[in-house]
């Protein structure tokens, strides 16, 4: 990277400008390995790209199935059923396939970062504070995503909103940077492209065994995590917050009945409120006299999680017909919790007619227990967890 | 069409910056997006160029270095879990040992790391017996080539007559 700046001598002019005094160039470090080259970024900066743009895409998605805008309410597809599971798999294992692309990227053009004089022109400042916005996005994106799933969060501002804001800055920023090196990227784009040919041929195995190691270290990261969601790979779920094995009655929780203080609630007290052209009640007896139904559905959560299990209860859309609800009405559904931002959700008429959309009230042949939502609790397909809500009270025709 | 994607890039950036505006979090996470940068341009990205220093001379560097590589990721993404309080509440949240995860974890790699590099020195030594020196690699880098096979956490390092270097057998559950 030493790259000695050869300035033909010519005759100073008297300059219109006062100039600026010349700043002595700091000593700057210089990068005497290898690999810190265009093809070894391009043959990186491609992987790292696809794993970001699957992450951002599944992302989004996520986004709008957890908070979907009132237009999008009711358009919102139930199935596949496994449709949220896939993609919040996806979202989180892309996110974590990416951060050693991520590092190993970073450490390929590291050496740009120290050059002098640090802005050239306006053109190559606007470049450069691309670049700077790129790694601060990117870094920062995976950072939070990454503690979101420990459910640790240092960090004063609320997680779900900034996550999402910075994932645009950071695609935005990829896709700016991808048009701005795109001749870079065209020259070194195989092993028989021009620019390629160019780099010393003796770069070329060390160059293999870098991106070896690279591809080692994603599928190392993957494996160990990847079980969390993919459950046939469960046991090599070593390093992944959740095990899909670990919790009450065999399934991960993310909001205990503690949690949400919702402890004792009394079977004889509780009563189900229907509120519609008929509105009507039901005790918890009643309620299990009704028609019931078993589907086998995944419960998946925002933070990558999921796990497949077994619940029966009633239609939700067989309560809404006894309540006199039209086809294709939306349903609001309330929590015995006290708090929480997911303490009333309401679900579009996509779900609400779908007849895999359960008041469940067993999970794999037992009664709830409190922490799964005793009595009663909503599961839909196709929806993230934090929708699927439990400790059931109260249900609205929208 | 650069032109086009970059404009593309450029409003897609909009909308994130607008979204934060939004938000009304701009000072927060400005400082915590410009941590970032610190983080990695100041510490993790001269530590890595210091330990790549450091490898620049050892034999089998492309083992080595993929060793470490696949040893810093997965130390990378298990120290949250490392490091997070739990949720005393919620048993499912962080359920596993992870310390004990995590040393298995860079044990495997680290045999895994000696077996390859034993095999790479075998092959280049243009040593037949693949399968012999394989299975016994520290006796052909102990005797031919000096240092050679030297990765410190890879215990195939042993005198002959010894027991085989086992790998770990407590099974990831």
């Amino acid at each position: 990277m030493k790259i000695r700046p050869r300035r033909p001598t010519r005759p100073r002019r008297p300059t219109r400008l006062p100039s600026l005094p010349r700043l002595p160039a700091p000593v700057l470090p210089t990068f005497s390995g290898r690999l810190h080259d265009a093809r070894t970024a391009t043959s990186l900066g491609r992987w790292l790209g696809v794993a970001i743009a699957v992450c951002f895409v599944t992302g989004v998605i996520s986004h709008y199935l957890q908070h979907p805008p009132y237009w999008l309410a009711d358009v919102l597809p139930s199935r596949p059923s496994w449709g949220y599971r896939v993609n919040q798999g996806l979202h989180v294992s892309s996110g974590i396939a990416a951060i050693p692309l991520l590092f190993a990227k970073l450490w390929t053009v590291y050496p740009k970062l120290f050059v002098w004089p640090p802005l050239r022109s306006v053109r190559h400042a606007l470049e450069r504070l691309s670049v700077a916005v790129l790694v601060a996005s990117a870094v920062f994106e995976l950072f939070t995503g990454l503690l979101n799933t420990v459910q640790w969060y240092p960090w004063p501002f609320s997680f779900v909103p900034v996550h999402f804001a910075v994932g645009w800055l950071l695609i935005g920023a990829l896709i700016l940077h991808v048009a701005v090196k795109y001749p870079e990227i065209r020259d070194h784009w195989g092993k028989r492209s021009p620019g390629t040919l160019e780099l010393p041929a003796a770069d070329g195995p060390d160059r293999r065994s870098l991106l070896t190691g690279v591809a080692a270290a994603v599928g190392a990261v993957t494996l160990t995590t990847v079980g969390q969601s993919f459950t046939p790979l469960k046991a090599f779920d070593l390093l992944a917050p959740r095990h899909p094995d670990h919790g009450p009655q065999g399934l991960p929780v993310n909001r205990t009945a503690a949690a949400a203080g919702v402890t004792r609630v009394s079977a004889p007290d509780w009563r189900l409120t229907m509120l519609g052209t008929h509105s009507y009640e039901l005790t918890l007896d009643e309620l299990a006299a009704l028609a019931q139904h078993t589907v086998t559905l995944p419960i998946a959560c925002v933070e990558g999680w999921s796990k497949s299990a077994q619940w029966t209860g009633v239609r939700v859309r067989d309560l809404l017909d006894r309540a006199g609800a039209r086809p294709g009405a939306a349903v609001r559904v309330v929590s015995l919790e006290r708090r929480g931002a997911y303490r009333v959700m309401e679900m579009g008429s996509e779900y609400a007619d779908d007849p895999l959309t359960l008041l469940a009230l067993r999970l794999n042949g037992q009664v709830l227990s409190p922490d799964h939502g005793f009595p009663a609790r909503i599961i839909a397909p196709n929806r993230p967890g934090v929708l699927q809500t439990k400790w059931v009270t109260r249900m609205e025709v929208l | 069409m650069r032109i086009v994607t970059g404009a593309l890039g450029v409003a897609l950036m909009a909308v994130g910056a607008a979204l934060l505006l939004t938000g009304g979090q701009v000072k927060d996470v400005a400082i915590w997006l410009a941590g970032s940068v610190v983080l990695h341009d100041g510490i993790i990205a001269p530590l890595v160029i210091a330990t790549g220093l450091l490898l620049a001379a050892v034999p089998s560097r492309g083992t080595v270095r993929a060793a470490l590589l696949v040893a810093g990721c997965l130390t990378a993404i298990a120290l949250p879990a490392l490091l997070a309080e739990g949720n005393p509440t919620n048993p499912s949240v962080l359920p596993l040992d992870y310390l004990r995860n995590w040393l298995i974890l860079l044990g495997v790699v680290g045999v895994g790391a000696g077996c390859l590099s034993g095999c790479g020195d075998c092959v280049a030594a243009g040593c037949a017996d693949v399968e012999r020196a394989a299975f016994t690699p520290s006796e052909r880098v102990g005797a031919g080539r000096g240092g050679a096979g030297s990765f410190r956490t890879a215990p195939t390092r042993r005198v002959p007559g010894q027991q085989k270097p086992k790998l770990p057998n407590r099974e990831p559950h």
